[in-house]
């Protein structure tokens, strides 16, 4: 809860701050930057999320790892969550900013459960038809899950459509118990 | 299967409900549970939720979002949560908790929910309210004015209670709290009154005795009980009252007069603070949660007298306040006793020595006073209570000598000791207006001054048959609203007195 409210601030710092620099799309393709860098290397994430190491000796190295790569925006937002022995909190902050990225683009990610895997088509139907129900750009993750059994269910944030063969056979189910 | 079922028909109604059956798809919004125990959900998601608004957990287990938080929701659960499991989807409804309302629900057994449990059937109204109402406004409202008789002496004579005054039944437990309310319910045959008895905590065995006692008296036609026993969970306990009080609502706002019994409010409170804990909202005195005066002040609001635009329906409440060793400075008692108009204070010392209702008339307070009184009552109970408090302050004083005591104390020690004894009165057995303007009557007037105090009781009985067979339109002038007229007390009391003539003391006080 509190790493929540931690990764609320800064995330919305660093978009506001993206913004006034003009380097929105920049700070995006940094973010997926860092996040792989610091995936690729455990010895780079130990040594990042280190509380052992002073800041003033870790903010150096950390900039001379990460100068060339990030943009400048990054770079300064890299030293300050060192500074503010933050660096721990690096993965929420990203989720977040990313969620207000998405957010102020109006793009949302649909998560689709489904019987079979979808063609092509199918999934660009159900993106061009999610997109009408809700006016926002569609981002389609597809799982599939025999458990449905027949149809899909799809998830955009909290709000559940679901249309698999597995409701509708205990909706039958009740309706019928119901009748008699 | 007694019932009889046509093979045909069930296909029938199959194929009915296959072809009304339509592929629709389900959209709702959804959270996911993250933590569970002690009756308590944290849900994840759930973002547009409101407060209060029931959720659909698995398993047919309802909840209530109560705690609204930065990233998730505290939910309560009304039902079994054995069914629920970390990861559980939970679904909104959009519905705030709602109970059946109607005249079906009398004669019935219902739990908060307006879930039958007494065996008799389903109920079918058509009508539903929401159990968390607001209290009607100042315009809607008017002036208690008419009576509530509870049918005993004690209370109908010196704490009078008018429809749609509230009024606290406080004391220690097992000394006859409950009987007041079950006797009042009692009274109400007849009377167009409708009751409801809201059971919170209470043992199974407790309330099936009380449905026992009201179907014996003919009360049950008119009551309906709402029971949540010991055994249910505190979130049930918690809407209990509050799903009576709609209940009684339905009449109010038909224009018609309830009456409403919460017992009792200690283990409401209780209940509340157990679910408040376990949401982990800050505790302040005794545990209880900040809001539990809002608790208790919300709900006995809703017991109004309304005005006559808005029908002029009431809904009485009598809120029922067990205290632990007599002690009725404590948080909750203070918080009731302050929210309704007046109190009646039961004593243990007072039922042990054979008082009963053990009710302490000089403590005992209705604000309301002579407006809950017809003018018959007012007339002739007039300065009842200082009547007994002079006597009861006599007998503290006399204590220290009474062989010295001159003429006029001793005649007052003596009839205040008569007035006690008529005021006394066995359970179960409400008494017509008539018949306690008769009983105080005499003992108001000296009329049982000659008699022995151990033939007190069988004096008054023998009064009231004298009068239902020598008097009998004096007997129903006396149940009228108005007051007596001179010379009807005249011919009251000369009636009073041919009867003295004509009874016989006991031996043993000969």
């Amino acid at each position: 809860m509190r790493t929540l409210r931690i990764a609320r601030g800064y995330a919305k710092a660093l978009v506001q701050s993206a913004d006034d620099a003009g380097s929105v799309a920049d700070v995006d393709a940094g973010l997926t930057r860092l996040q792989e860098m610091l995936d690729g290397s455990p010895d780079l994430a130990a040594f990042f999320t280190d509380p052992m190491i002073a800041p003033g000796p870790k903010g150096e190295i950390v900039a001379q790892i990460f100068g060339e790569d990030l943009p400048p925006l990054l770079q300064s937002f890299v030293a300050l969550l060192v500074e503010k022995r933050r660096e721990r909190e690096l993965a929420p902050i990203v989720a977040e900013t990313r969620r207000l990225l998405n957010e102020r683009a109006g793009i949302e990610t649909a998560y689709v459960r489904s019987a079979i895997a979808l063609s092509d088509a199918q999934t660009q139907e159900l993106k061009g038809n999610l997109e009408r129900i809700t006016g926002k750009t569609m981002r389609i993750e597809v799982e599939v899950d025999t458990s449905v059994m027949g149809g899909f269910v799809v998830r955009i944030q909290d709000t559940i459509y679901d249309a698999s063969m597995e409701t509708q056979i205990l909706r039958l189910q009740d309706a019928l118990t119901a009748a008699l | 299967m007694a019932q009889q079922v046509r093979p045909d028909e069930i296909s029938r109604i199959l194929q009915q409900s296959l072809e009304r059956f339509a592929t629709e798809v389900d959209v709702f919004e959804s959270g996911t549970v993250l933590q569970l125990g002690d009756g308590i959900a944290r849900v994840h998601g759930l973002q547009n939720v409101m407060a209060s608004e029931l959720l659909e957990f698995p398993g047919d287990v309802m909840g209530m979002a109560l705690n609204l938080e930065e990233d998730n929701v505290g939910a309560v659960l009304f039902g079994d949560s054995t069914h629920v499991r970390e990861g559980d989807t939970v679904k909104r409804t959009g519905r705030i908790i709602e109970i059946p309302v109607g005249d079906e629900m009398l004669g019935r057994v219902v739990d908060p929910l307006g879930r039958v449990i007494d065996g008799k059937g389903d109920i079918t109204t058509t009508e539903t309210l929401p159990v968390e109402r607001k209290a009607p406004g100042i315009i809607d409202r008017q002036p208690v004015r008419e009576p509530m008789m509870t049918g005993l002496k004690i209370v109908d004579g010196t704490t009078p209670i008018g429809r749609g005054q509230r009024e606290l039944v406080i004391g220690d437990r097992q000394i006859g709290k409950t009987a007041i309310g079950i006797d009042a319910i009692i009274n109400q045959k007849g009377k167009d009154v409708f009751c409801i008895y809201v059971a919170i905590g209470q043992k199974g065995s407790t309330i099936a005795k009380i449905l026992q006692v009201l179907s014996d008296h003919d009360a049950l036609e008119y009551t309906t009980i709402v029971s949540a026993t010991a055994s249910e969970p505190a979130p049930i306990l918690w809407i209990a009252p509050y799903a009576g009080a709609t209940l009684g609502e339905y009449f109010r706002d038909s224009g018609r007069n309830a009456l409403v019994i919460y017992d009792d409010l200690t283990k409401h409170a209780w209940a509340y603070r157990e679910m408040a804990l376990n949401l982990r909202r800050p505790a302040g005195r005794e545990a209880y949660p900040g809001d539990v005066f809002y608790l208790h002040s919300r709900l006995l609001e809703r017991a109004a007298k309304m005005s006559d635009d808005r029908g002029g329906g009431s809904l009485t409440a009598l809120p029922i306040i067990e205290t632990q060793e007599e002690d009725v400075t404590t948080y909750i008692p203070t918080n009731v006793w302050s929210i309704t108009d007046g109190q009646m204070i039961m004593e243990p010392g007072l039922f042990y020595s054979g008082v009963r209702p053990a009710m302490n008339v000089g403590l005992s307070v209705s604000r309301l006073m002579g407006n809950a009184q017809s003018d018959a009552m007012k007339h002739i109970c007039g300065p009842l209570r200082a009547d007994l408090a002079r006597y009861r302050e006599t007998l503290a004083f006399a204590q220290f000598g009474a062989d010295q005591l001159d003429a006029a104390t001793r005649q007052q020690l003596e009839r205040g000791e008569r007035m006690a004894e008529l005021l006394k009165q066995d359970q179960y057995e409400p008494l017509p207006q008539w018949k306690q303007i008769l009983s105080i009557f005499c003992g108001r007037h000296g009329h049982c001054d000659g008699i022995e105090v151990d033939d007190v009781p069988r004096f008054e009985t023998e009064l009231h048959e004298f009068f239902q067979r020598e008097h009998a339109e004096m007997t129903v002038r006396m149940d009228e609203y108005e007051q007596l007229s001179d010379e009807e007390m005249e011919a009251l009391t000369a009636a009073v007195e041919s009867f003295k003539l004509s009874f016989t003391p006991s031996e043993a006080a000969a």
